[in-house]
């Protein structure tokens, strides 16, 4: 089931860069990193850790190391 | 191997302020930051920005000055630049697109910036519990905007992210504050020399007032966080308040316990540190210049100890400026004339401090955690376990660390080093500062091999 | 305080200490742990884990026997320890490879393992691998690897793990571990011993142990000993966690039970300095890229150096102390492997009971024979 994103829709949406996130297509402007991508689109879990407990981006600078996705989409 | 007189670590306010005064001087200067554009965390996203998020404000959009002045043929910025290592002799490692490069100075200036305290409570590893520190970068970065977002927790960035989110139309649900009537209380005697910074004070009271017209319902005195997953993605925040509990239902819980200077690469580096009581952190020892016992070794800005962005360039300036008489640029006397203008902004920009570190000290209850509460995020260590592992004879931050792996995942402690550290001091163990070790930030194996003495030919 | 002063006091809290402590404490003895502090160099919190005996004593037979005889009781020591602790070791011995980038260190090696075969018979079995057939039945091994040895009575354990249940066993069996105990003088008193801790407090002891790795240099002569103990640094590299296992366990390149790799095997005369070095860093990685190419890829999240305690010769030293009777000296660098022996008919050896091993070999009068020829 899709959990819907923790943020309010952008006005700039749906035009940019399209990428699939599970499944589905996305649109995400240029510039974005995938984390932002991704937390438009989704308040879903990243991942599930060891003890399978849900996860997703919590810092988004780089110090709990796990919500940076150093990928950052650009323009074909 | 790139040859400078000046290697800077961090382009945020100090770290760009450095580099053109430093440049300014006639300094070799090549600036390192591991964004993809100058700012730091209190100017991300200054340069493309623009006057698109006027919401931002003025003292943001002012980052763009200090942008503008590294355009200077004596700097070369590298971005996407991450730093994983000092070496002594002031040799520098850093990864930029999967390749490392070590480049050597004589002078390396440390201007890596804060990072948030942890606010541990239960729940709070849950989706949709983020700092406000990371709201505010999706803000300034991505135009991302908070969705019925309830604040808690403590700190002066609770007030800039709650007025800034009224301004854009995305009204936070509540503000919930740790701070009790006491605290203030005790920091009003630090009122006096506060006035200093009145600018400062004031655009705080305005930010507090906007937030109270907006009709955002405010507590203060909050206690017992906790929060639970329910249908939809959706999280029930409760607290107690007034005596009474309370509950929100929100998708997303912002955190905030202020920040602390992050010195991880410091701790790496062979920096002495200090616990600083007044901001709860491990800091530095640094001098007036932003020296410290490492030979060509100076840290300027948050991570010498926080001050925020107006103190951070000013640090950086004074220490651009030591530098440059080191490098026999600048005639002892020529360094302290210098150096006279942004001492006195330091000195301004740090008059508000003792106020604010003792109005919004963390809240006991989120350093010191208990039970099932996780401290450590990516081995998921609860509160418990650490205490535990006191009683199994454990002694200070090493031995909780080997017994409990507390620290040992991908962020190496960063989440969880001072919670750790609290949970020590509750039960009267030692707390010196942990040992930080490199790389800095994760290295591929492949990239790292890259390095070896064989490869170099 | 009223305590009764204790049978034996163990200086030295780490993974040789804990062990000896445990297999005294099983004999009957009261017992004392003195641990120093958290800042202490201890190379129980630093190591490798292995549980190891390829290559263990190629031209010392009675060490060779030693660490079969600790190797083979690994199993029954390891489920003690787990009973009395709680604790999983993640012990697992099922055989391990030496791999090799360069022919001539492979063939030295090799003809080590030969020599360890003549000493140990069909107690120990190995074999070596040339390149291309090891490539055939592992087609993951990097072309840069030469060859291997492979011993199917290598293993290794969670060290960090072992260091902690072992603590745990001690206080299970009921003895005492005192933190943040610094030993700074040791007078012999009548029958006994009076030991003085930095904090000012005096214990006595009718026996002392000195298992305190690095930190024996400085009490050793005290009490009568002469083995100087000097550091070795090793460095080591840790990864970030791996969803799947590794097919192979190596003496240099392992998988931790929690998912992360270890890479290590670097050995460096640097005084008391544990600094990890950016070049034995980029060597490590090289090697784990050398033999697994498809490591590559995999971050590496924390470097870190720890100190061997190394004896003149490399291989233990058990010894009575010629001038004081009740004080012993036991100090070595695999301390992991050896644990079962510690944890065991050390006890014997300490109380010079019937069931005593015989040690001699490995008294230190062996560095003083040296000298002297």
């Amino acid at each position: 089931m899709k959990t819907a994103s923790r943020f309010l829709a952008r006005p700039d949406a749906g035009s940019g860069i399209t990428m699939m996130l599970d499944g589905a297509p996305v649109t995400a402007p240029p510039g974005d990193t995938v984390a932002a991508a991704v937390l438009a689109h989704s308040g879903a879990a990243f991942r599930r850790t060891e003890k399978d407990t849900p996860r997703a981006a919590y810092c988004i600078m780089g110090v709990c190391l796990r919500s940076t996705v150093s990928r950052t989409v650009r323009a074909a | 191997m790139t040859e400078a007189d000046l290697i800077i670590v961090g382009a945020g306010p100090a770290g760009m302020a450095a580099a053109s005064t430093a440049a300014e001087g006639g300094a070799g200067v090549l600036l390192l930051d591991r964004q993809s554009r100058p700012g730091g965390q209190a100017f991300s996203g200054v340069t493309v920005n623009g006057d698109r998020r006027e919401f931002l404000g003025k003292d943001y959009l002012a980052g763009r000055i200090l942008v503008d002045a590294l355009h200077n043929s004596n700097i070369v910025a590298e971005y996407g630049a991450s730093v994983w290592r000092l070496e002594r002799g002031a040799r520098v490692v850093w990864s930029q697109n999967d390749v490392s490069h070590i480049s050597s100075a004589p002078h390396v200036l440390l201007a890596g910036g804060a990072q948030e305290r942890p606010t541990p409570f239960p729940g709070w590893t849950l989706p949709g519990v983020m700092s406000a520190g990371a709201a505010q970068l999706l803000m300034k970065n991505a135009g991302l905007l908070p969705r019925d977002a309830v604040l808690a927790g403590s700190g002066p960035l609770l007030y800039l992210l709650a007025a800034q989110m009224i301004d854009t139309g995305a009204r936070p649900k509540a503000l919930v504050e740790t701070q009790t009537r006491l605290s203030l209380l005790k920091a009003s005697r630090h009122l006096p020399q506060a006035l200093l910074a009145a600018t400062t004070l004031l655009k705080g009271l305005r930010l507090i007032r906007r937030i109270r017209n907006a009709g955002v319902p405010g507590f203060t005195g909050a206690s017992g966080f906790r929060v639970r997953q329910i249908a939809d993605g959706d999280l029930s925040f409760s607290f107690n308040a007034r005596g009474q509990e309370h509950s929100f239902t929100t998708p997303l819980l912002l955190t905030h316990q202020g920040v602390v200077p992050s010195t991880h690469i410091s701790r790496a580096s062979g920096v002495d540190h200090v616990w600083s009581d007044a901001q709860s952190a491990y800091q530095p020892v640094t001098d007036e210049w932003g020296a410290t016992n490492v030979p060509g070794l100076h840290i300027a800005g948050d991570g010498a100890g926080i001050g925020g962005a107006e103190a951070a360039e000013a640090a950086g300036r004074l220490a651009a400026f030591d530098i440059l008489h080191q490098l026999g640029r600048l005639s002892e006397d020529q360094r302290n004339r210098s150096a006279a203008g942004p001492r006195s902004a330091l000195r301004r920009a740090m008059a508000i401090r003792p106020f604010l570190d003792a109005a919004y000290a963390p809240s006991r209850e989120l350093s010191e955690p208990v039970g099932e509460t996780i401290v450590c995020r990516c081995e998921e260590v609860s509160a418990d376990e650490i205490r535990k592992s006191l009683i199994d004879s454990a002694q200070g931050p090493r031995h909780i660390k080997a017994a409990t792996r507390a620290g040992m995942g991908p962020c190496q402690g960063r989440m969880c080093d001072l919670t750790v550290c609290g949970v020590l001091a509750s039960c009267g163990a030692d707390m010196s500062a942990p040992r930080a070790r490199t790389p800095i930030n994760p290295v591929r194996l492949g990239e790292l091999a890259a390095l070896a003495p064989s490869q170099e030919t | 305080m009223s305590t009764r002063s204790p049978d034996i006091t163990i200086i030295g809290g780490g993974v040789v200490g804990l062990s000896l402590a445990v297999g005294l404490l099983r004999e009957g003895r009261s017992v004392t742990v003195l641990d120093g502090p958290d800042s202490d160099h201890r190379a129980s919190q630093g190591n490798f884990g292995l549980v190891w005996l390829q290559g263990k004593g190629v031209d010392f037979a009675p060490y060779a026997h030693l660490s079969c005889d600790a190797v083979a009781a690994w199993p029954e020591f390891a489920s003690l320890i787990q009973e009395l602790s709680g604790t999983d070791l993640a012990l697992r011995q099922s055989g391990g490879f030496e791999f090799f980038t360069d022919a001539a260190e492979f063939a030295e090696f090799a003809a080590g393992l030969k020599q360890q075969q003549s000493f140990l018979g069909n107690r120990f079995s190995h074999d070596v691998i040339q390149g291309d057939d090891l490539r055939r039945s592992h087609p993951e091994i990097g072309a840069g690897v030469v060859g291997a040895t492979f011993s199917a009575q290598d293993g290794h354990v969670n060290p960090l793990r072992l260091l902690c249940a072992l603590r745990r066993s001690v206080a299970a069996l009921g003895g005492e571990i005192v933190p943040g105990a610094r030993v700074t003088h040791i007078s012999a008193a009548g029958p006994g011993f009076d030991i003085t801790l930095h904090s000012g407090e005096r214990r006595s002891t009718e026996r002392v142990v000195l298992a305190a790795g690095l930190g024996s240099a400085s009490l050793a002569g005290i009490l009568g000993f002469q083995t100087p103990v000097r550091p070795q640094r090793g460095e080591l590299l840790i990864t970030e966690k791996l969803a799947t296992r590794l097919p192979f366990l190596s003496s240099t390149i392992r998988q931790v039970d929690e998912g992360g790799l270890q890479v290590g095997g670097t050995k460096a005369d640097a005084g008391y300095d544990d600094s990890e070095t950016l070049d034995a860093m980029a060597s490590l990685a090289q090697h784990a890229v050398t033999v697994f190419p498809a490591l590559r890829d995999l971050r590496v999240i924390r470097a870190w150096g720890a100190l061997r305690v190394m004896t003149p010769d490399g291989y233990p030293v058990y010894a009575c102390s010629p001038v004081h009777p009740g004080a012993y000296l036991v100090t070595c660098h695999s301390g992991v492997t050896l644990a079962p022996l510690h944890g065991g008919p050390l006890a014997h050896w300490i109380d010079n009971s019937a069931e005593a091993p015989d040690l001699e070999a490995f008294d230190e009068d062996r560095f003083a024979l040296s000298c002297a020829a």
